[in-house]
């Protein structure tokens, strides 16, 4: 301000603060856009190196020759990605050969190691590398991660990625590791025991007899329907009278799923089930289950107090009386 | 005291009070500068240390469909006779398991109701309406064989909120996707909006995702199938204010559990929780901020946990205002929106039973939408004015500006470096470079009109004019 020297002094340092920001902003600019720049013109070459990378690895399984150029040149990332290419495309043989391949390379070591180390987001990446490329030595270091890992999200992120490769633990094991005795259960860890009802059934079978927490018993109940074994019925008939609502609509979408008429007897019982939410899943497996026996009942279920009912109901009706 | 000494001491004072004032403003607007730093390196932080969204559900979800939780996508329109097709089957095709999409027509007075019954062969059916929420009346219920999971409520002419509250009352998912008819939602978006809620134990009550701006991309098929910059500058300034909003305040408020604001043009909703609140309000211009204060005074209030996140993978895309007329229109609204949010929620203003909403969230948007713009723009004017009258010299003048021009650019360049960095949505180096030009340039004019457009809706909500002002936008660009 006039008079005031002191203003006019700390004016013009701010002023020269602006300039030199505005250099300095100027010049991130500059980066960022030459950045980009480079990187759309090095785009072609580095898919022209990616190409060669996956023909050179395809040679290298095939006639077993030691490494080629590009595979020479390539940073680790980039054989990964070129594995992870491949491995998308090939089953069978051909895939176990490719993760003989990665397992003599030692391609994963680095992601075995980081998986059990360092900030949550590394082991994160690492754990969803190795349940991408899988193979003996990502099983195991996924499984570590499932026992030994202090953090539940970690030990989550690992089930699910052996959930992918087929290599879930026992049940009990399961249950124990994640701690879903404790926790809420998710849609999340549904997906994941379905995927070990199909690889562990006789276990399934075991543990559904066990005197279990009811969120967990409709966890079990549930993956019955994905052991793919009618046998399954039996302990599915038996929990359609257990005392617990969620369970009851667990052996619902079990028998469901299972699609065998000898469910129906007490599927259209259920339709006169204490609690809304099980008359309205007995309302849609008669739907999805083509059982017109239920229509009567369904009927009746059109007056009934929960609008949720009445709109399933509806629903059915709609579906049965057209079919 | 002589007739002279009376006028400089009144002189004096009047001087010494304009200053007072101007160094009132210069704090506000130096708190709200602080904040916006503090907001874009929280936001750099988690970009760096968070862990990406996981596929895993996807993977999953293609074996168990019936695990993904099925989701109603709402979408209300009003007079979209031209495009309401499209629009409908790109919700249709979006890439998901199971939802089932809700048109409400609210009332047009154009074939909105004639296009979609043509269109999808559709027919009135008998639906059981599981809540009652909306104020209109219905006017019926169309199904289509065709297309089994297409639903069109045709009801009286009420606003957004009433017809997003129809469809919240028809949904019969337990979430919901509430978006405008004309938003673009990418083909994965409710696929990412849903995946949080996989791994959820059930206190995760809203999703929201980014907003961005596409004007001058090229949409087929309710599609964007080529990401374009626009022409304009006055589309150009907003891209970058999406993203200083987008990708820095909402990054890191949700990341303090404060998340005040999910936009109306894309969110992912609980539908108990919806319904548990009566829905939206009607009787506010502003029903996406004030729906999500709601949820959580209500969530606060009953003491449960709860978590309200913000994904910025979710891409919505939106037309934005072209003209000034129409950015005034959409700015005053969203101010007067503000406003009235502030003003029925006041109470949890330093409430300290409102936790971090309440001490910091809500004051946050007072310190943003009530007290930052007239400080700011009066800035502007008082700065020329003791120029003028030899109280500040000709270097504080500049100072001023080219700090105030500084820090602008600064927040958007450290936002546009974090876009570049994190997510990589610009289309071209070239466009790049532009967007950086435009940070620059939003200073001189831009910045300054949308102060006096917020202003001016402050107007508004004195006068408690309730007229909804179009934002007249241009439509997309089609090939």
């Amino acid at each position: 301000m006039v008079g005031v020297p002191v203003a006019d002094h700390v004016a013009w340092i701010a002023t020269l603060v602006s300039l030199y920001g505005a250099l300095a902003m100027a010049a991130v600019l500059l980066i960022l856009v030459m950045r980009r720049d480079r990187r759309e013109r090095t785009r072609a070459v580095e898919q022209e190196t990616m190409r060669n990378l996956t023909r050179e690895i395809v040679a290298m399984l095939s006639d077993r020759s030691g490494a080629l150029p590009a595979f020479e040149r390539a940073q680790p990332n980039a054989r990964l990605a070129a594995i992870g290419n491949i491995g998308q495309l090939v089953r069978g043989e051909d895939r176990a050969q490719l993760i003989a391949f990665v397992e003599e390379q030692h391609l994963l070591d680095r992601a075995v190691r980081e998986s059990n180390r360092g900030s949550r987001r590394k082991r994160v990446e690492a754990i969803r590398l190795l349940g991408k490329i899988g193979g003996p030595s990502a099983l195991d270091a996924l499984t570590r991660a499932l026992r030994e890992d202090d953090d539940a999200d970690m030990r989550l992120e690992a089930a699910a990625m052996l959930a992918r490769l087929d290599g879930l633990p026992p049940p009990d094991e399961f249950i124990a590791r994640l701690g879903l005795a404790e926790r809420s259960i998710t849609p999340l860890h549904r997906a994941l025991f379905r995927t070990l009802a199909a690889r562990r059934p006789d276990e399934l079978f075991t543990i559904a007899g066990a005197d279990l927490p009811p969120p967990i018993r409709a966890l079990v109940v549930d993956a019955l329907g994905w052991t793919e074994d009618f046998a399954a019925l039996v302990p599915l008939s038996a929990a359609a009278d257990d005392p617990h609502g969620p369970v009851r609509v667990a052996a619902i979408d079990a028998a469901s799923r299972l699609g065998h008429p000898a469910a129906a007897r007490w599927i259209i019982r259920l339709l006169d089930d204490p609690e809304p939410p099980v008359r309205a899943r007995a309302i849609r497996a008669c739907q999805s289950m083509g059982l017109r026996a239920g229509l009567p009942a369904i009927a009746r279920l059109r007056q009934d107090p929960s609008p949720w009912v009445r709109l399933r109901a509806q629903q059915a009706e709609q579906a049965l009386g057209a079919a | 005291m002589t007739i002279a000494g009376v006028m400089d001491l009144i002189g004096t004072i009047g001087t010494a009070t304009l200053v007072a004032i101007g160094f009132l403003c210069f704090a506000v607007v130096t708190v709200r500068n602080l904040v916006s730093t503090g907001q874009l390196l929280l936001a750099a932080k988690v970009f760096a240390t968070r862990i990406r969204p996981a596929t895993r559900s996807y993977d999953l979800w293609t074996r168990y469909a019936d695990l993904a939780l099925p989701v109603s996508v709402i979408a209300p329109c009003f007079n979209e006779a031209l495009s309401i097709n499209d629009c409908v089957r790109a919700l249709l095709a979006l890439e998901y398991p199971d939802h089932e999409v809700i048109v409400v027509n609210d009332g047009s007075s154009d074939a909105t109701l004639e296009a979609l019954i043509d269109g999808f062969e559709m027919r009135p059916i008998e639906r059981e309406q599981l809540a009652v929420l909306q104020q209109t009346r219905i006017r019926g219920v169309y199904g289509s064989e065709r297309y089994a999971n297409l639903i069109v409520i045709d009801k009286e002419n009420g606003r957004k909120a009433d017809a997003v509250n129809a469809g919240l009352g028809f949904a019969a998912a337990p979430l919901v996707c509430v978006i405008d008819a004309d938003s673009i939602i990418e083909p994965d978006g409710l696929l990412r909006a849903a995946e949080p809620f996989m791994a959820d134990d059930g206190s995760l009550l809203a999703v929201g995702g980014a907003i961005r701006i596409a004007n001058g991309s090229i949409v087929e098929g309710g599609h964007v199938r080529d990401i374009r910059l626009p022409r304009g500058w006055l589309p150009r300034f907003q891209i970058l204010e999406y993203l200083r909003a987008f990708l820095t305040a909402r990054m890191a408020n949700a990341d303090l559990d404060m998340l005040m604001l999910i936009s109306g043009a894309f969110g992912m909703f609980r539908r108990q929780a919806l319904v548990d609140i009566g829905g939206y309000r009607h009787d506010t211009v502003g029903e996406d901020l004030e729906v999500v204060t709601r949820l959580h005074r209500r969530m606060r209030e009953a003491k449960k946990p709860y978590r309200i996140t913000f994904v910025p993978e979710i891409v919505c895309w939106t037309d934005a205002p072209t003209t000034w007329t129409g950015l005034r229109n959409q700015r005053a609204r969203w101010e007067q929106g503000a406003l009235e949010t502030i003003e029925r929620h006041a109470r949890m203003i330093f409430n300290p039973r409102y936790g971090r909403v309440g001490m910091v969230g809500l004051p946050l948007i007072v310190i943003e939408d009530v007290l930052g713009p007239p400080c700011e723009l009066f800035g502007y004017v008082l700065i020329p004015i003791l120029y003028f009258m030899g109280i500040a010299s000709g270097d504080v003048v500049l100072a001023f500006f080219s700090l105030t021009v500084l820090f602008g650019t600064a927040i958007s360049f450290g936002t546009l470096a974090l876009e570049e960095v994190q997510l990589r949505r610009t289309p071209s180096a070239r466009d790049l470079a532009i967007i950086g030009l435009a940070a620059v340039i939003e200073n001189l004019g831009y910045r300054q009109a949308n102060l006096a457009f917020r202003v001016y809706g402050m107007w508004r909500f004195f006068r408690k004019d309730a007229r909804w002002a179009s934002a007249g936008r241009a439509g997309f660009s089609r090939q």
